[in-house]
């Protein structure tokens, strides 16, 4: 069997046999049902507060669909730093990090390993919100097209996150740190669209923009998946990656 | 000794940190199929070489060779020979120990169809049969350390590295720990790191002696013995009365202490000298029942050396 795979399953495990992972599945169910729940009745109310001609304006899946799938990314940005934060931080404490250095294990199969773990949880941690489509759809709202577009880019944003987690939990032993490192990083992603507004220069502001997760998300959600978002996804979790792995290598430095 | 009965062999070992080096220019070997103390006060450098012979730190310069492999250009293989039990054994709490075997066998490519075998062997070798089902957590500190050794041992490697394996353990556990470790010298090469000089007498064949990342000593406890003893020391059985005066007559004499009707004599020489005392005490008319050198002890050497080291420093 791979390492990748036993690291995987071992971290998976693990994972199921804390509180942690049941206390957040079950407050991020309880978050995003509300979230939808408030959506719902907003738009229900903001409809029947306007003539009848002007309701056609208010469109259900900008007002409902798209900002809860931004709501649930928002909400994301406070799982993931918890979750990732004793990746790494947890083993080098406990020393438990021994194990894996002393095996014939190399230190991309154990960073691949935990990521791909963690990863898998955060799927499963969104899995109750596939209630929410079924809703829609026998609503009618079925437009598939937009919904496949929204979980792929939570998907590929938890996969960012998650990534960029681990790299903080690599860097330090502590994992309150880990944590605030984590949610600081994911921030970055998301401030760096605003940074682009305030950049005068058109080249960087560019830049800035396209470095930023936001815009990419965006697309996602409208259904569109363009090769420079792939570009985007694939570098930023590549790039954490990599350099979680450097870090781990750092021991022998 | 030849070159391929060598288990570890370190070539100019040196490690350095920012600021201090940790291990400096480190030669020593240890003979396959034999228990290897290792011994140095606390910040020796004991841990660092552990970790650069188990392939977890990297040298600044020198070599470590497991088996005839370097651990930084074939570190798979050797880490596939090596078994290490840090000083603090890495388990995770919330697997249970057969879990945990499992998990560490199959890091360490034990075959698929081999690994319950492999895991009920260690479990057996190592007496966890009683808690093969409970969690690593709720253990007590000798349990663990037991499951930390069978960790070491779950994929039948040929070298095992022990860092201060009965550290902190219950008197029965210390006995039960060290015949676990006695039975698997058989077969396998075994490197127990220590600061329990008793421990590394009861249990080595051979020792090393690091201080301040400097070797001391190294080579089989009798050969550590002889060659760096200063002072030899001599028990004699005495027939009727023998004063300290006659004693401190032979000019070798350091000092005499009195136990019953035994008489230990400590000289200024390395040599025991029995010839001329028993010539100089049958010439003055005493009768001398018995003769025989007392051993030095490990830990006399062990300080005397560290104390050297130190003023040499």
């Amino acid at each position: 069997m791979s390492k990748t795979l036993i690291i995987f399953k071992k971290e998976f495990m693990l994972l199921w046999r804390s509180p942690l992972a049941l206390t957040m599945i079950g407050i991020f169910s309880l978050l995003a049902g509300w979230t939808f729940f408030n959506l719902l009745v907003g738009y229900v109310d903001n409809i029947q507060a306007i003539p009848a001609d002007m309701q056609s304006q208010i469109s259900f899946l900008e007002e409902v669909v798209l900002r809860l799938y931004s709501n649930l990314n928002f909400i994301l940005l406070f799982f993931i730093p918890p979750l990732t934060m004793r990746l790494i931080s947890e083993e080098r404490k406990q020393a438990t990090i021994d194990l894996l250095f002393a095996s014939p294990v190399t230190d991309t199969q154990i960073i691949m390993g935990k990521f791909l773990s963690t990863w898998a949880f955060t799927i499963v941690l969104i899995l109750p919100t596939l209630l929410f489509p079924i809703v829609l759809f026998w609503a009618g709202v079925p437009d598939q097209k937009v919904l496949v577009g929204c979980y792929l880019g939570l998907i590929l944003n938890m996969a960012c996150y998650v990534g960029l987690g681990l790299l903080a939990s690599a860097l330090t032993e502590n994992q309150v740190v880990a944590a605030l490192l984590g949610f600081m990083f994911i921030m970055f992603t998301w401030l760096l669209a605003w940074i682009s507004q305030g950049v005068d220069n058109f080249m960087l502001s560019e830049i800035l923009r396209w470095m930023s997760i936001t815009g990419h998300f965006e697309n996602l959600l409208k259904g569109v998946l363009s090769s420079a978002d792939l570009v985007y996804y694939g570098s930023v979790i590549f790039m954490s990656l990599y350099v979680s792995k450097l870090t781990l290598s750092s021991r022998n430095w | 000794m030849s070159q391929e009965s060598w288990a570890i062999k370190t070539e100019k070992l040196t490690r350095d940190y920012p600021g201090v080096t940790a291990v400096k220019e480190l030669d020593f070997s240890v003979p396959s199929g034999v228990i290897h103390g290792f011994l140095g006060p606390n910040g020796a450098g004991k841990s660092t070489t552990i970790k650069m012979l188990c392939g977890l730190l990297r040298p600044t310069s020198g070599r470590v060779l497991i088996e005839g492999f370097d651990p930084v250009t074939d570190p798979l293989k050797v880490k596939r020979m090596i078994g290490y039990l840090p000083e603090n054994p890495p388990l995770y709490k919330e697997m249970t120990v057969s879990e945990y075997l499992r998990f560490a066998a199959q890091l360490h490519d034990v075959e698929k169809s081999n690994l319950d075998a492999a895991v009920k062997k260690a479990i057996e070798l190592t007496n966890l049969n009683a808690v093969a089902k409970r969690l690593v957590g709720n253990l007590s500190k000798g349990f663990k350390q037991r499951v930390g050794i069978a960790q070491a041992i779950i994929h039948d490697p040929q070298v095992i590295v022990l860092d201060e394996p009965t550290s902190g353990l219950d008197p029965e556990s210390v006995v039960e720990i060290r015949q676990l470790i006695k039975n698997l010298k058989d077969k396998k090469t075994v490197l127990l790191s220590s600061h329990l000089l008793h421990e590394v007498e009861e249990i080595c064949d051979t020792v090393s002696i690091i201080h301040s990342g400097v070797l001391l000593a190294n080579g089989s406890l009798q050969n550590v013995r002889e060659r760096y003893r200063k002072h030899s020391q001599v028990e004699l059985e005495i027939k009727g009365d023998c004063p300290d005066s006659l004693l401190l007559e032979m000019d070798f004499v350091q000092s005499i202490v009195r136990e019953e009707k035994k008489i230990i004599l400590q000289l200024k020489t390395k040599d025991e000298k029995r010839d001329a005392i028993v010539k100089h005490l049958v010439g003055a008319g005493v009768g001398v029942l018995g003769i025989s050198r007392i051993e030095s002890e490990l830990e006399d050497i062990f300080l005397e050396l560290v104390k050297a080291g130190d003023k040499h420093e």
